[in-house]
């Protein structure tokens, strides 16, 4: 069995335990009674998802024997990996296991659409992607995509909240206030994973920036998550309406990794689909 | 009316004022950053001018009266557009505005003395007291050794420390910054030049305006700033992707070229993520394809073409179109080419290549005659033959080394095939400028968002023979944890230089 072939094993084998994580921690979003029970073994699970597909993600890159960036399959299974990183990260250190299903879902969800749409076999880089700024723009890229799906997460229970009756889900303000320094944490590093973008277009294509629909999208998301800053400081606007601008902003990522990745035509066309 | 009465009190000074707070309220710019993301949004879906005039044809050619309408709102050149520089100038205006009487305050701040303790400590954040045989002045000693800001009130029992200046210091640069990248933007559109070449194997190419295919630069670029030098094509390898897995996906480009500057030549390898640079002039290398080499002899004998003809890709496997023009034959002659590299006659798609390397070279070829309107003095287009006003007059399928006889007596020769490979020229004496300003705004950044402001009082509430009561308490908006660490640090300190 080659590498390759084991990654994709291990990835099935990651769906399938995230399924039994996200299973879990529904029923503890439901039920208050055993919530904290359901809600460690649902973390057990999603580490162990973790686990696995970082294992694959690896396997992946020794089987291209290169960074596992390099098409929209590769982009997928490391971005669900940041996402389940960036969460089990945040765990460590604050009580947020109650966000489970909105973090677990989402990743789940990509990468069933890696494993059935997105599937590339491995290979070498096309030479446009032969460069050390792969490591570093699409890297950063993917570790603040992880954070922003935490704040995704928090945003989505701020406005959830009053509509539904979770157990141990915190008052907004906490809410309001973890998803704005999962943002502190995630802003600088998409900015510098932008400005890092733009050195390497001045060194592939001539100039540092051209307004190719990626580009513009990632600015687009710049944008957005910097009001999002901004509205937290500003009187009357925390809360819901922050929470909105952060789920726009979201949305904003991932109409730039799917609509402009398959939709629309521009220099940074390397889905391989 | 009262609203009239309103107006007439305000006065057009009032107005002013109340503009420019509503400009430069936080809201606002929270809007037109909102606004802005909204208005980029056009120009990632519909083609734009500046990046693919082919395209925005394409869109004029399949939607004619939409088209009309779009290019009136300029949404074919969105980010050049009225519209859209209207709201990053008034979102720059915005944030002027409200940094340069930030800029005043953080200043006085930065020289001002800071302010005393309060008189109780009791109820302020994170109190407590101890007993410590240090007095304040020593404590103000150890806090200023740590990078602290102190000062002593002026009856000596109370101590204030400060510290997370940077803070703010960070947030001011962050917003100059972006303001400096904008203007290093517009500076280089103003500068810049940049243009397209096809080149074609063991062909030269020299940095004039006039040898571009295709040339745009600034308004207020100047000819004679371009750098002199010329180069040839001395061998361009291509390579693809033979194995099961991702077949025909580009490997390897690798062109060699012969450099000539003033007084110096020198070989040069230039490969994608790696130009050629000389003088801030940087050629890239973008993209590649085939140029067949025809012959066309006329019924006396005598060559009227002999040519590379660079033939455009339509597809990843280089299915290519390509058009020869003789006009000055005695019979003026067209020729529409189609070139595959790995040809095959697919049943339902007719010829198309399968593979883009040239695993079996084919060309389609077929002939017009009449008047091909090269004299008409309008310009036109290299890879475009009109054949409406023109009679066909044979076709054919050939492989290099093919001769075909045409019925008029002419004869073309499918030579061989060359490379070529095209460039992308481009000189932006703005990109250093803004450069500095990422990296400025970057720095800003990170100590805007993560430097913290806090501040510590510490007054004496007791003084015994040997031991001092001082009790502590701070200040911060910001993190308190990170202030109840600086609390239990600071008597930590203490605590380590009392003196036993």
């Amino acid at each position: 069995m080659t590498a390759g072939n084991l990654s994709n094993l291990f990835i099935y084998a990651t769906i399938l335990i995230l399924l039994l994580a996200l299973i879990t921690y529904s029923v503890a979003l439901g039920d208050s009674d055993k919530a904290r029970k359901n809600e460690n073994i649902g973390t057990a699970f999603t580490w162990l998802a973790f686990g696995i597909l970082l294992v694959a993600v690896v396997l992946r890159g020794i089987s291209s024997q290169r960074a596992p960036w390099g098409n929209m399959y590769e982009f997928a299974i490391t971005s669900s990996l940041a996402i389940l990183g960036a969460y089990l990260f945040v765990s460590l250190k604050k009580e947020i296991k109650y966000l489970g299903v909105f973090v677990v879902l989402p990743s789940v969800l990509l990468l069933g659409l890696a494993v059935t749409v997105l599937y590339t076999e491995a290979g070498p880089l096309v030479p446009a992607l032969r460069s050390g700024w792969l490591v570093v723009h699409v890297s950063a890229a993917i570790i603040s995509y992880g954070a922003f799906s935490v704040n995704f997460a928090l945003s989505v229970l701020v406005l959830l909240r009053g509509r539904f009756k979770f157990s141990r889900v915190p008052a907004t303000e906490r809410l309001d206030e973890l998803a704005y320094r999962t943002a502190l944490f995630a802003f600088p590093i998409w900015t510098f994973s932008v400005i890092a973008g733009a050195i390497w277009a001045e060194n592939a294509w001539g100039r540092y920036w051209g307004w190719d629909p990626k580009e513009t999208w990632a600015f687009i998301t710049w944008l957005i998550y910097a009001a999002y800053l901004h509205a937290r400081v500003t009187r009357g606007w925390s809360g819901k309406k922050a929470a909105a601008i952060a789920l726009t902003a979201y949305a904003s990522i991932v109409f730039n990794f799917f609509g402009v990745n398959l939709w629309i035509t521009g220099l940074h066309s390397y889905a391989g689909v | 009316m009262i609203e009239n009465n309103i107006q007439i009190n305000l006065g057009l000074g009032g107005w002013v004022r109340w503009i420019w707070r509503q400009l430069t309220s936080m809201t606002t710019a929270l809007w037109l950053l909102l606004l802005l993301g909204l208005a980029a949004i056009p120009g990632s879906i519909l083609p734009q001018r500046s990046a693919s005039l082919i395209r925005v044809n394409d869109f004029k050619e399949a939607n004619p009266r939409l088209f009309e309408i779009y290019d009136q709102l300029g949404l074919f050149e969105v980010y050049g557009s009225f519209w859209f520089s209207a709201i990053y100038i008034l979102l720059m205006i915005s944030l002027a505005g409200c940094i340069v009487p930030r800029i005043k305050i953080h200043a006085k701040n930065l020289v001002e003395p800071i302010q005393e303790a309060p008189l109780r400590l009791l109820n302020q954040t994170g109190y407590r007291a101890i007993e410590t045989n240090l007095d304040l002045e020593k404590i103000n000693k150890l806090a200023q050794k740590s990078w602290w800001r102190t000062k002593i009130s002026a009856d000596g029992n109370s101590l204030t420390i400060e510290k997370g200046y940077l803070r703010e210091t960070g947030n001011l640069l962050f917003h100059i910054a972006i303001l400096f990248i904008t203007i290093a933007v517009a500076f280089g559109a103003l500068f810049n030049y940049r243009g397209t070449i096809l080149l074609i194997e063991k062909d030269e190419f020299a940095n004039t305006v006039t040898q571009y295919d295709d040339f745009r630069a600034g308004g207020l670029f100047r000819v004679e700033r371009m750098p002199n030098f010329s180069f040839v094509l001395e061998d361009f390898e291509v390579e693809f992707e033979r194995g099961p897995n991702q077949t025909g996906s580009p490997r390897e480009f690798i062109a060699e070229l012969a450099v000539t500057e003033p007084g110096l030549d020198y070989q040069q390898t230039v490969v994608v993520n790696k130009p050629l640079v000389i003088d801030g002039t940087k050629a890239f290398l973008t993209g590649h394809g085939y140029a067949p080499v025809i012959k066309v002899t006329d019924d006396a004998g005598r060559v009227v073409f002999d040519k590379a003809v660079p033939f455009l890709p339509q597809d990843a496997n280089f299915t290519s179109n390509g058009v020869v023009k003789i006009p000055d034959a005695n019979e003026q002659i067209g020729l529409l080419g189609l070139f595959l590299p790995t040809g095959v006659l697919d049943e339902e798609l007719g010829p198309i290549s399968i593979f883009p390397d040239q695993d079996n070279p084919l060309a389609f070829f077929s002939a017009w005659t009449g008047d091909l309107g090269m004299d008409s003095g309008i310009p036109q287009n290299v890879y475009r033959l009109e054949t409406e006003n023109l009679e066909q007059i044979g076709l054919a399928q050939l492989a290099p080394g093919d001769r075909w006889e045409l019925e008029n007596g002419y004869q073309v020769e499918f030579v061989s095939v060359k490379r070529f490979a095209s460039f992308q020229i481009a000189y932006d004496p703005g990109r250093i400028w803004a450069f500095i300003g990422s990296i400025l705004a970057m720095v800003g950044l990170m100590f805007g968002l993560f430097v913290t402001r806090r501040r510590i009082w510490l007054r004496l509430e007791g003084i015994g023979s040997s031991q001092n009561k001082i009790g502590l308490a701070g200040l911060t908006k910001q993190s308190e944890e990170l202030l109840s660490r600086d609390l239990t640090w600071l008597v930590k300190k203490i605590r380590e230089s009392e003196q036993r």
